[in-house]
């Protein structure tokens, strides 16, 4: 389980968290998603006392056995499996010997399972990590972090640098471990693993929570996106308008974003030389990029929910 | 875990210093007999010699013989250069390297206090400077009678003791640096500079007196023999290491990662 309340950060008088709210459940999957410099990662480090967050409270664990990360560091670290975003690693060590560094002061740390991982991820376990490739650091990584036993995994973008059959490995490995009643928690820029695997994700930007809540409940709040293709040019001007839709493109090719119903609004497009027509709805990367394009608000539109 | 860690990390380091130390003083004890057969001829070669510094260094070995040979090994070639860069080097690699290679994010991460990782790393790189330095002190002691000649051990080991305490201070600099620093080159460069400045003030008659090494040279070592240790030297040493431990410790729990 994880609860934020008001956390706090700045790096000198300029602001990187501001009142950043959260609770997590034990056995969820949670997305934290926000473009580069949002803060994702601070508040991952803010979480294990590796940056000293400002103000705020993150209690963590499982159960009734939650420490107070910002008063307990130390008590936080051995509740949290972590895999950094950044893969900068002991290069003169072995997987295996990296893996047994990893784990030394962990009090439920299982090496045997870490072993195991570093086979389910193909990674040579007595190969000097010089040797890794990007990816395979990555999983290095993801594998000490999952064999930590640790209550709670906090993961810094994860998914960067895999291939897809080694994202679809990591999604399942995840599951599992939420099945398992560990809480999972990681920030992503994968939109699509998120939209998968997360149970509820977060909008983080300019180090404000701009929405969180259930991945289904978001994109049924979002704006439905047709993208619609014309057996001749068109000019903005010979295109239906109506109260909340938005036009974007030229010649034969438009996007249509609109609030309400569905059918309503194709009844609009009635006699329009149409040449296709694909629905682009429902999609995560949608919200992001209404939540971070250029028109988004400039302001948190702040809902937070408990699960 | 730690330690292993360290020492996987700094092994050729540490390998090299000491084989660099035996290599001192094992060739520095081979060719005393030679200099002690010609020994006499000292004083018609002393006014050729620049160096007031080392003037005084060759008038003492005159007339203290195999002591202040070994001495003068000791501090020119162990206390003066080898130890002293090897302690700048490791102790500016201690936290500073983790910042530059950007392993201090996965390092931090792990469920041990700072404090700990500190004062473990900080021994762990102690332990690598002083056991060589001890071990080629005893092989000096272990090998002089194959030319004829003897040390008194305790003497020998407690001059030793001086000395290491003089390099365990720099160590201490160089780590509290290290806490401070962001690349591991700077501390390194600040403290090997410093040391090099301190040893050319300390060849210059009339500033030697302002020299760190002025502490550990022969005025200071011999006289051990004698029974008369140099304490003020010794307690300022523990002082400055205890300074720099308490500083690097303040900041290291301060410090965002």
């Amino acid at each position: 389980m994880i609860e934020v309340h008001g956390v706090q950060k700045a790096f000198g008088d300029q602001p990187v968290l501001t009142g950043i709210e959260m609770k997590v459940a034990d056995g969820e999957v949670f997305g934290f998603v926000g473009p580069n410099g949002a803060g994702k990662s601070t508040f991952l480090k803010c979480a294990l006392g590796i940056v000293k967050a400002d103000a705020g409270s993150i209690r963590l664990g499982h159960g009734d056995d939650l420490v107070e990360a910002l008063q307990d560091p130390l008590g936080a670290r051995r509740r949290v499996g972590y895999s950094p975003g950044e893969t900068s690693l002991y290069q003169s060590l072995k997987a295996i010997d990296f893996l047994r560094f990893a784990l030394a002061h962990y009090p439920h740390a299982d090496f045997q399972r870490g072993c195991e991982l570093l086979e389910v991820f193909g990674l040579p376990a007595n190969k000097r990590i010089k040797g890794f490739s990007h990816g395979m650091k990555r999983k290095t990584l993801l594998a000490q972090a999952l064999a930590t036993g640790a209550p709670v995994l906090m993961l810094d973008e994860p998914m960067e640098g895999l291939d897809p059959e080694a994202r679809r490995t990591v999604e399942h490995l995840l599951g599992a471990e939420a099945e398992a009643g560990r809480t999972v928690f990681f920030s992503s820029h994968d939109l699509a693993s998120v939209e998968r695997i997360c149970d509820r994700v977060a909008f983080l930007r300019s180090g404000r929570i701009m929405e969180t809540g259930r991945i289904s409940e978001i994109l049924a709040r979002a704006s439905r996106i047709l993208h619609l293709s014309f057996q001749t040019e068109l000019d903005r001007s010979a295109l239906p308008s109506a109260p909340g839709w938005e036009w974007d493109g030229a010649g034969t090719r438009w996007r249509l974003s609109f609030s309400g119903e569905l059918a309503a609004s194709l009844v609009r497009l009635e006699g329009l030389p149409l040449a296709g027509i694909r629905d682009g709805s429902g999609r995560l990367e949608d919200v992001f990029e209404s939540l971070y394009g250029p028109e988004a608000p400039a302001h948190s539109t702040l809902v937070t929910e408990a699960s | 875990m730690l330690f292993r860690q360290m020492l996987r990390e700094h092994l050729f380091l540490v390998i090299g210093y000491q084989l660099l130390l035996l290599f001192n003083i094992g060739a520095a004890i081979v060719y005393w007999p030679e200099l002690r057969e010609n020994i006499d001829a000292l004083p018609v070669v002393l006014k050729l010699i620049p160096s007031e510094t080392i003037r005084n260094m060759v008038i003492m070995l005159e007339e203290q013989g195999y002591w202040a040979y070994f001495g003068i090994q000791q501090f020119i070639k162990g206390g003066g250069l080898a130890a002293m860069v090897t302690a700048a080097l490791l102790g500016s690699l201690l936290i500073a390297r983790e910042v530059d290679t950007r392993t201090a994010e996965f390092l931090f991460s792990r469920p041990i206090s700072r404090t700990r990782l500190f004062l473990v790393r900080w021994g762990s790189g102690l332990l690598f400077i002083e056991l060589p330095f001890f071990l080629t002190t005893v092989l000096a002691w272990a090998i002089s009678p194959l030319v004829d000649e003897s040390l008194p051990l305790g003497m020998v080991l407690i001059a030793q003791l001086h000395l290491s305490l003089f390099a365990a201070a720099i160590f201490s600099l160089a780590s509290m640096l290290s806490v401070f620093a962001e690349h591991q080159l700077k501390p390194a460069f600040i403290v090997i500079g410093f040391m090099f400045l301190n040893l050319a003030i300390y060849m210059v008659k009339g500033l030697w007196d302002f020299s760190l090494y002025k502490t550990i040279d022969l005025d200071r070592i011999l006289p051990i023999e004698a029974g008369i240790y140099p304490w003020a030297s010794t307690l300022s040493f523990i002082a400055v290491t205890l300074a720099c431990l308490g500083l690097a410790l303040h900041r290291i729990n301060r410090r965002d990662f």
